[in-house]
């Protein structure tokens, strides 16, 4: 990664949720796998996962401590610090919620060559366990009623980013894949120029 | 700009709605010049294709001149003239590496909500409901065509708009029914629904080598449409189909079939006809399969059924029997149409086919929602509607 991309920012990252964390540290986990699934050997796609992942999240992995800002719908925040457990490139990133943290949690992404080098294989899999009341109804907000939708929208643009280049959205779904869209949908007609999509 | 937008069933309406404008960088937005009403929007049109949203911009059939193109779109630019294809296809995952656009991985961002009802998600289509992707459709004077160095295809030539405008996808879509068929000389192919795309897959089969195509459909003028692309005719109102069809194949059937009918496939028994007519009002079954029912019956053994007509959901008493005892394939898919752009417009080109013979009804697109009903209606003997912005 770009050292000149390692600028802080305090602001908390919109919901991306712990697999954006897990996303954003497969490129550093995986650069071979993921940059055999883009098809190229070049920086400019490390630049196309920074949106998806999230600045903070990409290069707080990479100095093995994260510290997590998440923002519910309804604009409560939940705060933890997550721990990279295990890292083997190509294989694994692992990570759990340190000690003391709001939220105790953790999760994986495992990367795996696809039989018949059909590209690669990413799973992602998740854990979290809110211990305190408030905490526990954000987080639950966060994920919304659809929280295995949510989880799999990330491998989603994932997958749309590395061989598309960017998310793929509609109008009647401008964010792209989102579990939100489930509940609230807008009509599939054009967005008001200037009007937030 | 104007656009044609679903406001419920059986109502549709033409009204102001915001310009398209770039969301993605391989966007391009297209001013339209031709754009056709489907016997797809009329599933819509009738309600049996679920999530639907009031004031969704209906159409997929439309071509253009590109107006506006996103900083990533390579080879178009503006003012090129293109005809655009109904599916939305990447042109990079592996479904689109082999050929497979209409099952695109990436272009559905609603693929959660195809997922439910389907197992896996389709490629998303212009203006085919939010389970397909919430894009708007073509039948309005602009539209954004997402991944636009991937899907539309130039005209460079003078050819009119109505010869080209169905590469879209009618002309593909009956094309890859007879495709489907594995035609070989000799074959006798029976084609339920006279209908656009039925008239496709007729003169697709013809071209592709069968001996006789078999047309089967209630409506006189669209037999007597297909009797002149050479097909012989049934009449399922006055005939029963199976014994016919194996009069005409001395017992053995036809070769292969191809529903062009779908969801909402009519049946001349009132009996039959309500048994599912009910089933779908209760929601207990989503579509009619007369048509697929008797073209699985009526296939020979060791034949293909081509399904090309469009379902939505689940259906009931499924011959599956036949089907399994009698070594039957069964084949269907939305049409692949970027797959045969190319070749379907050089034989555009050579004077093989001249597509604009489906067309009955020319219209601005002010007067869609008469349009509509003519074409549901088979008022007017109405085909095929073009409507022009
Ligand atoms: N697979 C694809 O990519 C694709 C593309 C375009 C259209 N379609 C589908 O193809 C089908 C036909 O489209 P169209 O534009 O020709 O529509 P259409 O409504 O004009 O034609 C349907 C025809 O089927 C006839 N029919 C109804 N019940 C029948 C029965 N039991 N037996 C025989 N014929 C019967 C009707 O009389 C009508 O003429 C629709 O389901 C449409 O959604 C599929
Ligand atoms: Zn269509
Ligand atoms: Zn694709």
């Amino acid at each position: 990664m770009n050292e000149a991309r390692h600028r802080k920012d305090d602001r908390p990252p919109r919901a991306p949720g712990w697999t954006s964390l897990g996303l954003g540290a497969a490129q550093l986990a995986a650069p071979g796998a993921v940059r055999r699934l883009a098809g190229v050997d070049d920086s400019a796609w490390a630049r196309l996962l920074v949106p998806l992942a999230g600045v903070r999240e990409l290069c707080h992995a990479a100095l093995r401590y994260s510290r997590w800002a998440v923002r519910g719908p309804a604009g409560g925040t939940v705060e933890w610090v997550a721990e990279i457990v295990e890292d083997r490139p190509g294989e694994v990133v692992a990570w759990r919620s340190s000690r003391g943290a709001g939220v105790t949690g953790g999760g994986e992404v495992r990367f795996a060559d696809a039989p018949g080098r059909r590209g690669t294989e990413v799973r992602v899999r998740l854990r979290y366990e809110p211990p305190y009341r408030a905490a526990g109804a954000t987080v639950a907000r966060l994920l919304g009623e659809h929280p295995e939708q949510r989880v799999r929208d990330d491998p989603r643009r994932f997958e749309q980013v590395m061989e598309t280049g960017e998310v793929v959205r509609s109008e009647g779904a401008p964010e792209g894949a989102h579990a939100m869209r489930l509940l609230r949908r807008r009509p599939a007609r054009p967005v008001a120029t200037g009007g937030a999509p | 700009m104007r656009a044609n937008c679903w406001m419920g069933r059986s109502h549709v309406e033409v009204q102001d709605v915001p310009d398209p404008r770039i969301l993605n960088s391989r966007d391009a937005i297209v001013r339209i010049t031709s754009t056709a009403i489907c016997g797809s929007d009329l599933h819509l049109y009738n309600g049996f294709i679920p999530t639907m949203e009031k004031g969704d911009v209906l159409g997929h059939e439309f071509m253009g001149e590109v107006v506006e193109t996103g900083p990533d779109v390579t080879g178009l630019r503006v003012g090129d003239r293109v005809v655009v294809p109904f599916p939305i296809a990447c042109g990079a995952c592996d479904a689109c590496e082999h050929g497979l656009f209409s099952v695109c991985e990436n272009s559905n961002p609603n693929a959660g909500m195809a997922e439910k009802m389907m197992g896996y998600s389709p490629a998303g289509i212009f203006g085919y409901s939010h389970m397909l992707g919430g894009f708007p459709g073509g039948q309005a004077e602009y539209a954004r065509v997402p991944f636009a160095d991937v899907g539309p295809i130039r005209i460079d030539d003078g050819l009119p708009d109505e010869q080209v405008l169905f590469l879209s996808d009618i002309f593909p879509t009956g094309w890859m029914g007879a495709e489907m068929c594995d035609i070989t000389p000799g074959d006798v192919i029976a084609v339920w629904g006279a209908g656009p795309v039925g008239q496709f897959a007729i003169a697709s089969a013809f071209l592709m080598g069968a001996e006789r195509v078999i047309a089967i459909d209630r409506f006189p003028y669209r037999l007597r449409k297909a009797e002149s692309s050479g097909a012989e005719v049934l009449d399922y109102e006055r005939t029963d189909v199976r014994e016919a069809l194996r009069d005409m194949t001395a017992g053995r059937g036809p070769d292969a079939c191809i529903d062009a009918v779908g969801v909402e496939a009519h049946h001349p028994a009132p009996l039959m006809y309500g048994y599912d007519r009910a089933k779908q009002a209760a929601r207990v079954e989503t579509d009619r399969p007369f048509a697929l029912r008797e073209a699985i019956m009526a296939c020979r053994n060791g034949g293909v059924v081509a399904v090309v007509g469009v379902y939505g959901g689940f259906v009931d008493k499924f011959p599956m029997g036949s089907l399994m005892n009698r070594s039957i394939t069964l084949r269907g898919a939305q049409c692949h149409v970027h797959r045969y752009l190319r070749p379907l417009l050089d034989r555009i080109r050579a004077g093989d086919i001249d597509p604009a013979f489906v067309i009955s009804h020319r219209m601005r697109l002010e007067d869609a929602p008469c349009g509509y009903e003519m074409f549901r209606q088979k008022e007017d003997d109405c085909l095929k509607v073009v409507l022009t912005p």
